[in-house]
C-alpha cells in the first residue's frame, strides 16, 4: 500500500491515506497527472483554494537503482493555464519513501494575508510551523536556515521571493545531496502555486524508518546492477558524465538551432566561449569546489551535473545546464560563462525558471531596455526579478507577459511557456514537440533532434515527435531521470523487471505504454476543459512569417498536424 | 581522403582513404573499427547539413561527428 499525506493549508488538518492502485505503484508523472485530473477542476483559479499541489516520488524511489529518485510536482499551472508536471532531482524523493509516502498533497488555500508556514513531516507527526522568518529571503539563505534548523540531511522544498509574490515563472527548489535547495522543478510557475497556499517551505525529516520491501531481493539486486551496466556501457550516457548537457552548445551551433538574439538566429559568433569544452576547462583550471561528473541524486551512474566555481574556486552556481547556457547566453548574445553563471545563481536565489526569465530578458533587449550582449545589464535585470521590482515582476512573469507589456511581437513561447534551447525553425521535429506538449513548449518531452535526418523539413515529424513523446514520457511516468531513456529506448525490460522484483507486479511493455498514453490523453483533456484550444498550440505569428536568419526556414506546421501529434 | 572530426571525444580526427563515393554509414563503421570504440548514436554534419547513413560521401569531404545527446 502506498501512503498519501494530505495537508489542508487553510485549516492545518493533516490526513494520511493509503492507495494500492497501479497509478500509485508507478508514481511520478503517472500519479501526479492522474491526481490533478481527478481532483482539480480544470477551470479553477491556479491561485485559488480548489487548486492543489501534488508531490509524487517514483516506483523505484529509495532503492539502489541508479537515477530513480526524481520527484514529480503536479498542479494547474498559472503560466500556461493548463496541467503541469515539473520534476526535480535531489533527495526529496528518497526522504518521502523513508516516511512511507508516495505522495504529499497541499490542498485549499488560506487568506492571502495569513502568515507563512513551514510544513514539517516526521515519523511521529506532521506539523505546520511559523515560517515568517523566511519571508523575503533568497533561496540560498532559506536553504541555509532550513539546514541549520532541521539538519543538512532533511529533504527541503522551498520557494524564492518570486514564488512568495506569485510570479508566473517561479519554480520549486528541492534539496540536493549536500543539503542545498538547488534542484529545481523550474517550469510552469508551481512556485507561485505553493506561494498562494502560504507555504514557504516543506521539510521531510531524515528520521523516517520505512525501508523498501522487495518481492524478490536477489532478482532486484541483479536487475539494479544491470541498469548500472547499461548506463555505463551506453556511449551516449557516458558523454553526459564528462561534459553534461553543455555539449549541446556545439551541436546546436552546428545544426543552426542555437537560439540567438531573441530566437532570430540559430548560430552565435563566439559560441565556443560558452561551450562544453570551455566549461570543462574552466572548472578544472579553477579547481576548489568546482566539479564535473556531479550527481544530483544518489545513486546515479550518469552524473551529468556540474559545480561551476568562481575565479577563487568557490561555488558560484550548481548546476549550469545547456538550456540556461542558451537562454541566458546565446539568446542574449552573451559569450561569458561567468556572466551566465551569475545570472543562473540569481535565478536560483529568486526561485525562477532560467528558461522563462532568460527568454523574457531577450524580449527586454528586443524592446530596447538593454543592448544584446550587455552582460551587466542582463545581470541587473535578474536582480530586478530577485528584488521583485516593477520591471522584475514583469520579467518574472514569463516571456509571454513580458512580450505583451514591452510591445514585442516575436515572443518565443507555446501556451505561455518559453521555448527551450532548440530554435524551432531549424528543427521541425522539436517544433512539432513544442506544439503538441500538454505542458507548453517542452524539450524533455519528445526530443527528436538526434533522429531528424533533415531537421528543416516537417515531413514525417508528426510520427517522429509522437515516437519520442512516448519514449521521453516513460521515464517521467515512473520517476526516473530522463537520461536513462538512452539505455532502455528499445527495450523497457530492465525497468519492468525491477518493478516485478520490487512489487511482484508484472507490467508488460505494452501495458506500461498504455499508462503513458492514458496520461497524455488525460493531460490534453484537462487542458481542453481548462479552455485551451487548438489556437493556443501555436507559436507567435512571426515564427510563421519571418525566416530564421541561418536556416532561412519558417514554421510551416499546420494546426491539423499538431492536432494529430496530440492525439493518443 | 575523407576527414572525420570526432568532437567532444578522445577519438579526435581521422583521415580515411576510401573508394568514394561511399555511404556515410560505411565511413562511420571504418572509424569505429579503427578507434575500437562504439560512439553510439551521433549527429553527423557536413557543410552545415545533417548527414544520414545513406548519404554519399565524396573525396575531400570534412565531416564533424557529435555525440547524440540531448539537453536538460
Amino acid at each position: 500500500m502506498f501512503g498519501i499525506l494530505r495537508i489542508n493549508t487553510a485549516t492545518g488538518e493533516v490526513k494520511r491515506e493509503k492507495d494500492n492502485s497501479k497509478h500509485f505503484l508507478l508514481g511520478g508523472r503517472t500519479l501526479s497527472s492522474h491526481l490533478v485530473c481527478e481532483e482539480i477542476p480544470a477551470d479553477c483559479d491556479p491561485f485559488g483554494k480548489r487548486n492543489k499541489l501534488f508531490f509524487c516520488n517514483g516506483a523505484l524511489s529509495g532503492t539502489t537503482v541508479s537515477s530513480s529518485d526524481r520527484v514529480s510536482i503536479g498542479s494547474k499551472s498559472p503560466l500556461t493555464g493548463g496541467i503541469k508536471e515539473s520534476n526535480a532531482g535531489g533527495i526529496v524523493g528518497v526522504r518521502m519513501t523513508q516516511q512511507g509516502l508516495r505522495s504529499i498533497v497541499l490542498e485549499d488555500a488560506p487568506a492571502k494575508d495569513n502568515g507563512w508556514k513551514i510544513i514539517v513531516i516526521g515519523k511521529d507527526k506532521t506539523e505546520l510551523l511559523d515560517g515568517n522568518f523566511l519571508a523575503g529571503k533568497g533561496v540560498y539563505e532559506k536553504s541555509d536556515l532550513l539546514s541549520e534548523r532541521f539538519g543538512k540531511k532533511a529533504g527541503c522544498i522551498t520557494i524564492g521571493p518570486a514564488g512568495e509574490n506569485l510570479l508566473f515563472a517561479s519554480g520549486i527548489a528541492c534539496s540536493d545531496p549536500h543539503g542545498v535547495c538547488s534542484r529545481y522543478a523550474g517550469r510552469g510557475g508551481l512556485g507561485a502555486v505553493m506561494g498562494s497556499k502560504r507555504i514557504i517551505a516543506m521539510v521531510i525529516l531524515d528520521d523516517g524508518e520505512e525501508k523498501p520491501q522487495y518481492a524478490d531481493k536477489q532478482a532486484f539486486q541483479k536487475a539494479s546492477k544491470r541498469i548500472v551496466n547499461l548506463l555505463k556501457e551506453n556511449p551516449v550516457s557516458t558523454k553526459f558524465t564528462k561534459y553534461g548537457t553543455a555539449a549541446m552548445v556545439d551541436i546546436c551551433q552546428a545544426l543552426k538551432v542555437l537560439p540567438t538574439r531573441n530566437f532570430t538566429s540559430g548560430t552565435m559568433e563566439g559560441a565556443e566561449k560558452i561551450n562544453a569544452q570551455t566549461m570543462h576547462d574552466t572548472i578544472k583550471e579553477r579547481g576548489g569546489e568546482g566539479r564535473t561528473q556531479h550527481a544530483c541524486m544518489n545513486p546515479c551512474a550518469i552524473q551529468c551535473s556540474n559545480v561551476y566555481p568562481d575565479q577563487d574556486g568557490k561555488l558560484l552556481c550548481s548546476p549550469i545546464e545547456y538550456e540556461t547556457m542558451a537562454l541566458m547566453g546565446s539568446n542574449l548574445c552573451l559569450k561569458n560563462l561567468d556572466t551566465i553563471a551569475r545570472m543562473n545563481r540569481i535565478a536560483n536565489d529568486a526561485g525562477v525558471d532560467t528558461l522563462d526569465c532568460g527568454a523574457a530578458i531577450g524580449i527586454a533587449m528586443e524592446a530596447g531596455l538593454a543592448e544584446f550582449g550587455d552582460g551587466e545589464a542582463a545581470i541587473k535585470m535578474m536582480e530586478e526579478i530577485l528584488n521583485v521590482t516593477s520591471l522584475g515582476r514583469i520579467l518574472g512573469s514569463g516571456v509571454k507577459i513580458a512580450g505583451k507589456v514591452l510591445g514585442v511581437r516575436h515572443v518565443p513561447h507555446v501556451l505561455g511557456q518559453a521555448i527551450p534551447a532548440y530554435e524551432p525553425r531549424g528543427t521541425k521535429g522539436m517544433a512539432m514537440t513544442y506544439l503538441s506538449s500538454p505542458m507548453g513548449a517542452d524539450h524533455t518531452f519528445g526530443f527528436t533532434l538526434r533522429d531528424e535526418e533533415d531537421p528543416i523539413t516537417k515531413k514525417g515529424k508528426v510520427a517522429l515527435s509522437k515516437k519520442f513523446q512516448l519514449i521521453g514520457s516513460r521515464m517521467d511516468a515512473m520517476g526516473m531521470c530522463n537520461f536513462v531513456r538512452y539505455s532502455v529506448r528499445d527495450d523497457m525490460t530492465p525497468l519492468l523487471d525491477l518493478l516485478k522484483a520490487r512489487y511482484d507486479v508484472v507490467i508488460s511493455a505494452s501495458e506500461f505504454d498504455d499508462f503513458v498514453k492514458d496520461t497524455l490523453r488525460m493531460e490534453h483533456q484537462f487542458n481542453s476543459e481548462a479552455g485551451i484550444t487548438a489556437l493556443d498550440y501555436r507559436f507567435t505569428e512571426t515564427f510563421y512569417d519571418e525566416a530564421q536568419l541561418d536556416t532561412g526556414e519558417k514554421i510551416d506546421i499546420t494546426d491539423q498536424e499538431t492536432a494529430e501529434a496530440r492525439m493518443w | 581522403m575523407v576527414t572525420v572530426n570526432f568532437k567532444l571525444s578522445d577519438v579526435g580526427s581521422m583521415q580515411l582513404e576510401s573508394t568514394v563515393p561511399v555511404t556515410f554509414e560505411k565511413i562511420l563503421n571504418q572509424c569505429i573499427a579503427r578507434s575500437a570504440s562504439d560512439c553510439g548514436a551521433v549527429f553527423a554534419i557536413r557543410s552545415g547539413k545533417v548527414l544520414t547513413n545513406r548519404d554519399m560521401v565524396a573525396d575531400s569531404d570534412v565531416i564533424d561527428i557529435y555525440p547524440g545527446i540531448s539537453g536538460g
